[in-house]
């Protein structure tokens, strides 16, 4: 379906009014979330009411905090307004509306976001406040409140992954969460990982420290401040354990206790030989156990250990497998089944221990039976995005790839919204850019970490690698871990992968050139990835470095092509690959540090000279909003400025068709310029406040901006149209209503079946006619409507305008308005609440406002997609309007009869003389004789199918008027039929009122009653 | 279509409430009762009958709510020449929704009843809320549609918890979310309010926005005589 395009009809000339231009200038142009929740990750704690077990916390790494109330048959997202990426939550059990959320995630994986503090909510979170001491933290591992005094709370702060900071340690609170000071601290680079608190004896406190750092290029786990440390007087003394422990240095170390039997505790302590401890004396000895590979695998990132709170021989591992003890953990088995791989969170049901939640990377499960059979939840739509990117089918779809999750597409609408099973997978292990060819629209290219490329037919079901091989005198390929695939602007037939080399293929990939040498700084200091890991090798492409991070051919000209690296270089050439320059000394002068990481490049397509640039410098600690603007292909750069800004930058996008219009996603955010990067406001409508948003596309035809967000999903605001359209002037304006492209009539695409409702279900995008108009000031005084007439100045349909500051879209079901059904039976008919479709033609659209009227023309038109033609839509029209005259005859017949009847039986309820009465009764029967066989008046059981005239007309009527063909023969004649059933029932009437009115008017008269109102006629006169 | 209406009459139940705003919960409470009337005025009114319709996409739903102070709470509705209603008293409730096939009128539970009490109140929780034994907190702002607005949170001596949205410009509601039994499930409701107008010197709105649909009221008198079959429940 065309979209709607509204031209300004203000032209502007100078500033006006301090009209400010906001997320709420837009107004109802909210964002819909389309999902995908079938995989559901990835998931970073769960905490569960204990005394109303079905109510549960769900933390995810990117997509804020999800509630159920009924045990996981629903879920609500509660944090949207706040920091996404979840490090803890803990629910004060004795008071439990009180809720705390620590933020930054801290299974410290390459792709990990930063947190921003602490929050705590009062009522169950609906509402949040911050709490002020631990905002630098950046992530948050643990909060344990003293189960038995709620004021005393811990807080286990790892601190910052990429730089030295005091913003770590254990923090406590003894005034319920309103202040916090630092109780265990022990340098800049180690912060705490885990805590365990003695339930029965809750001064008794377990800290471990861990010393861990993170480069672009490398992670090192361990150090000399890594330890694990006990406190008895509530954290205000410390001593380190040491009895039993393998030798220092320590890693990370996950420690558990048995809520049971509390001095039983168990540890997996990361070391040179990252083992299994075991202590039954509250942590003074601890002994080694020989432990599973599940158990010790990997614990910088599966930092999970919990044991049974009834029964202390009943241990649980989540890692990357699921393992369970039931000798106190000195043996293990591994469980799981097919639930996903990677698991960070796990709730225990204390009331009934056999059920548990389960957080992985792929989503949420729930099991009744101790971890033996699982469940999965495909509720939460936390998936995590890289790119994303369309095509042009009709509806298009999305695709892109997840973290831990492979690579999908689906539509953008689907019968019943977009579902878990509209969503299709392309395979592959962690996801990251997918494209569709710019050729061939069955090919499409995905990968998995590390460039490993698939050229997929879909069209075949066929799959084969195209990834580049190492030439004869190449180094060594360096794939970056989100290596970037990307299709030509200004030569579709163009498809580009980069390692540190450039490559180009114009034959899907079938054949590689190299089109650059090496554009990276090719520094070997970082390039030193099998080192990776500290105490423990973690080697997974993850680090790899020196790469070539993105690549953007200019929509002008194919020979110039941007390429810019994970190492700072900003490359660029304009002869298809002989000749490069680097522009990265350029940027610093802008204020952008060197080295910086460059994100994305977008070439202007209105200027060659013109690129748009995103840098994140996360990973030197630093996390300033970094965008850029050159005008002179890179030589000196901008630097965009706004106090809005928050998080590190992901990408910039310029819009297709207005040069002034700028988006820019960033690690807390969605960002819009409508002055070409002056002015900044963050994008909030129905998107969350802090989404990490790492893609942003612009589709060309309906004119949607397409958000991956790397924690909701995909996120689509339909045709942005009117921020493209949208000047200060206008929005200086009282009142303006937006001129609009001819529309299609249609009665909607892609509805027919629907869905099965499990799961998350996205919402489509309205097929209506949208009416669009703008409010400087919400209305507060008089009605606000939106009248539509035709070209003859009859009122085809009245709807209530929305009356919001900003634009407002009052969707118009392009037909008119339902006829007025007989009425007084026993039921409600459906032939009441629809009208036909318009036909094609010139409308008028009138807002009133209070007094005042606002007018614009809209143009109707035939879809030219569909296969009615113009004749056939008049054909329908007719019949179906022949058939709504009907039921407007027929319901002034019944209303005249009831009306009668009332009048009859108001003279009963006074007649004495019971001959009069008799007649009178006869009158009125009759004329019920004839009533009851116009509408349904007996049936009132929705089981009872009573048809009668009304009915029979609806029948026919309502399949008229929705069906886009013409009318059947069959229909036609039904409709004569119909037609003549009515003329008899007036003649029917009429010959009633022939035989008895002036008789019973006259014996009334005699009666002396007389003057009976006919009240019922008279106020439908005046409707 | 059916759900529509079942839904929409359940939710229908017209509160005023009055909020004042400023600093403190007490000075924006008052400010709000000032902009609606004072005190005096909005006590002197004992009941309220409305009629307006239900616009959606061309369908009206008339609607008559009838309103006496503390006693009762009821909404007759008409559609295509049938009657249905919800009724509350202090005592008692009684749904009957025909256009769904319902029989005959069915009593609502003695929860229902209880939760419904604080509906009865023509002045709403707000007035004296403290003797009421209902808790009010002042949240800060909120954004509402583009408009900030004062955010109260009221916890009504039932437990039950209300929001309120104060545009300071006019010191009216312009939005308020309540958790409300829709077929056997609780849902929050949103309902906004525009279009005040005077009436007997007590500001109330004529534009109520549901969620399936605007309310339109085309009167609104006071102090009527309430006839006895309002608080009768037969059909």
């Amino acid at each position: 379906m065309k979209k709607f395009f509204p031209i300004a009809c203000l032209l502007f000339l100078t500033n006006t009014t301090s009209a400010q231009i906001s997320s709420a200038t837009f107004g109802m142009m909210e964002a819909r979330h389309i999902g995908p929740a079938t995989m559901g990750g990835r998931l970073t704690a769960i905490e569960g009411v204990n005394s109303e077990p079905r109510t549960i916390y769900i933390g995810s790494a990117g997509g804020g905090v999800w509630k159920t109330t009924n045990a996981g048959v629903s879920f609500k997202s509660i944090f949207d307004k706040y920091c996404q990426s979840i490090g803890a939550l803990a629910i004060d059990q004795q008071n439990p509306k009180i809720i705390f959320v620590g933020t930054g995630e801290s299974n410290m994986r390459n792709s990990v976001s930063i947190g921003d503090g602490l929050y705590r909510s009062t009522d169950e979170g609906e509402n949040w406040t911050k709490i002020k001491g631990l905002d630098s933290t950046e992530h948050i591992s643990r909060i344990i409140i003293d189960p038995l005094n709620s004021k005393n709370i811990y807080v286990a702060a790892p601190g910052p992954l990429w730089s030295d900071s005091k913003h770590r340690g254990l923090y406590k609170s003894t005034d319920g969460g309103n202040t916090f000071e630092k109780i265990l601290y022990i340098n800049e680079q180690t912060g705490v990982a885990d805590i365990a608190v003695n339930p029965a004896n809750p001064s008794i406190v377990y800290a471990t420290t861990w010393q861990f750092r993170r480069t672009p290029y490398s992670f090192n786990s361990g150090g000399k401040g890594s330890g694990i440390y006990k406190s008895i007087d509530g954290g205000k003394t410390w001593r380190e354990l040491s009895k039993g422990l393998p030798p220092k240095p320590f890693g990370r170390t996950a420690i558990a206790l048995a809520p049971s039997a509390p001095d039983n505790l168990l540890a997996i302590v990361e070391a040179e030989n990252t083992g299994l401890y075991i202590s039954s004396d509250g942590g003074e000895n601890w002994k080694q156990q020989s432990a599973t590979v599940n158990v010790v695998s990997r614990p910088f990132y599966f930092a999970c250990l919990v044991i049974d709170p009834k029964d202390p021989k009943r241990v649980y591992r989540p890692g990357f497998g699921f393992s369970y003890s039931s000798d106190g953990g000195y043996s293990f088995a591994d469980g799981g089944g097919n639930v996903h791989a990677d698991h960070h969170a796990l709730w225990i049901n204390p009331n009934y221990t056999n059920q548990m939640y389960l957080g992985t990377d792929g989503g949420l499960y729930v099991s009744n039976d101790r971890g033996a059979n699982w469940l999965m939840l495909p509720m939460l739509p936390v998936s995590q995005f890289y790119h994303v990117t369309y095509d042009f089918k009709q509806p298009y779809n999305v695709y892109g790839g997840l973290q831990d999750n492979q690579s999908w597409y689906a539509p953008t609408q689907s019968a019943g919204g977009i579902e878990n099973n509209d969503w299709k997978n392309l395979g592959g292990g962690d996801g990251f850019w997918v494209q569709v060819d710019g050729i061939n629209p069955d090919i499409v290219y995905s990968e998995s970490q590390g460039g490993e490329i698939v050229h997929n037919d879909l069209k075949l079901g066929k799959a084969y690698s195209i990834k580049p091989q190492q030439a004869l005198n190449d180094e060594k390929l360096r794939f970056n871990w989100n290596t970037p695939i990307v299709i030509g602007q200004k030569n579709k037939r163009n498809l580009y992968i980069a390692s540190q080399y450039l490559y180009k293929s114009v034959d899907e990939g079938k054949n590689w050139i190299k089109i650059s040498p090496d554009l990276t700084t090719n520094n070997k200091d970082k390039q030193k990835q099998e080192e990776s890991g500290g105490l423990s090798a973690d080697v997974t492409s993850a680090e790899n470095h020196c790469t070539i991070f993105t690549i953007a051919e200019s929509p002008l000209d194919e020979n110039l092509v941007w390429a810019g690296t994970d190492d700072g270089n900003l490359q660029y050439t304009t002869d298809g690959g002989k000749n490069w320059t680097n522009v990265a000394k350029n940027y610093t002068a802008a204020g952008i540090p060197a080295q910086t990481w460059v994100s994305s490049i977008e070439p202007s397509r209105f200027d060659r000279n013109v690129v748009y640039a995103s840098f994140d410098n996360h990973m030197y600690g630093d996390h300033k909003t970094y965008l850029a603007k050159s005008i002179d292909m890179g030589k000196t750069w901008t630097l965009f400025k706004s106090e809005e800004f928050t998080g590190f930058a992901h990408k910039i996008k310029e819009d297709n068709v207005n040069k002034d219009l700028l988006f820019a996603g960033t690690e807390m955010g969605l960002f819009a310029s409508l002055d070409g990067g002056s002015n900044w406001f963050r994008m909030k409508n129905n998107i969350p406040w802090m989404a990490l948003v790492r893609d942003i596309q612009i589709h060309p035809v309906t004119n949607d901006l397409i958000l991956a967000t790397h924690g909701r999903g995909i996120i689509i605001v339909d045709n942005i149209t009117p921020m493209r359209n949208m000047t200060k002037e206008m929005a200086a304006k009282d009142v303006v209503v937006f001129n609009s492209k001819p529309i299609n009539i249609t009665m909607g695409k892609y509805y027919i079946g629907s869905g099965n409702g499990d799961g998350y279900i996205g919402t489509n995008s309205s097929q209506q006619a949208p009416i669009e108009y703008y409010f400087k000031d919400r209305v507060s005084r008089g009605e606000v409507k939106v009248e539509i007439y035709d070209k003859d100045g009859k009122l085809v349909q009245s709807i209530p305008g929305s009356k919001r500051k900003g634009i407002n879209i009052v969707n118009w079901n392009m037909r008119g308005t339902p006829p007025k059904v007989a009425s007084g039976g026993t039921k409600l008919d459906v032939g009441g609440f629809i009208a036909p479709m318009v036909l094609p033609g010139e409308y008028t659209v009138k807002l009133k406002v209070a007094d005042k009227v606002y007018e614009n023309k809209l143009t109707m038109q035939r879809d030219p997609d569909s296969d009615m033609t113009l004749a056939d839509m008049e054909d329908q029209y007719n019949t179906a309007m022949q058939l709504y005259n009907m039921h407007v005859r027929l319901g002034k017949l019944v209303d005249s009869i009831s009306a009668n009847q009332k009048m009859l039986q108001q003279a009963l309820d006074k007649l004495k003389n019971n001959k009069v009465k008799k007649l009178v009764q006869e009158y009125h029967d009759k004329l019920e004789d004839l009533r009851s066989k116009l509408l349904a008046t007996k049936q009132k059981s929705l089981f009872a199918d009573e048809k009668m005239l009304r009915e029979d007309i609806s029948d026919v009527y309502v399949s008229v008027c929705n069906q886009e063909t013409r009318p059947s023969n069959l229909q036609k004649e039904r409709t004569v039929v119909l037609l003549n059933r009515v003329g008899d029932a007036e003649k029917a009437n009429a010959s009633i009122n022939k035989q008895y009115e002036e008789k019973v008017k006259a014996l009334l008269l005699k009666e002396k009653i007389d003057k009976i109102e006919n009240t019922e006629m008279k106020k439908k006169e005046k409707q | 279509m059916k759900n529509l209406l079942v839904f929409a009459m359940m939710v229908m139940a017209l509160v005023f409430v009055q909020f004042a705003q400023a600093q403190t919960v007490d000075e924006v409470i008052d400010k709000h009762i000032t902009a609606l009337g004072g005190k005096e005025n909005l006590n002197k009114i004992q009941n309220v009958i409305s009629e307006g319709s239900l616009s959606v996409q061309g369908i009206e739903i008339g609607v008559t709510v009838t309103q006496v102070n503390n006693k009762l709470a009821r909404q007759d509705i008409f559609v295509n020449g049938m009657t249905g209603f919800d009724m509350l008293t202090d005592k008692e409730g009684w749904t009957y929704m025909p256009f769904n096939g319902m029989q005959k009128p069915e009593p609502k539970t003695a929860d229902d009843v209880k939760e419904g009490l604080s509906d009865l109140d023509i002045a709403g929780p707000l007035v004296d809320y403290a003797a009421k034994g209902n808790k009010v907190e002042l949240l800060g702002k909120e954004d509402v549609d583009g408009t900030e607005c004062y955010k109260l949170k009221v916890t009504l001596a039932s437990g039950k918890d209300e929001t309120y949205f104060i545009d300071p410009t006019t010191n009216m509601i312009i939005r308020t979310k309540k958790m409300q039994k829709a077929n056997g499930q609780e849902v929050e409701v949103q309902s906004d309010f525009s279009d005040y107008r005077d009436v007997e010197g007590v500001k109330m709105p004529y534009s109520i926005g549901l969620p399936f649909g605007t309310l339109l009221i085309s009167s609104i008198k006071v102090n009527q005589t309430i006839p006895e079959s309002a608080y009768k429940h037969d059909m």
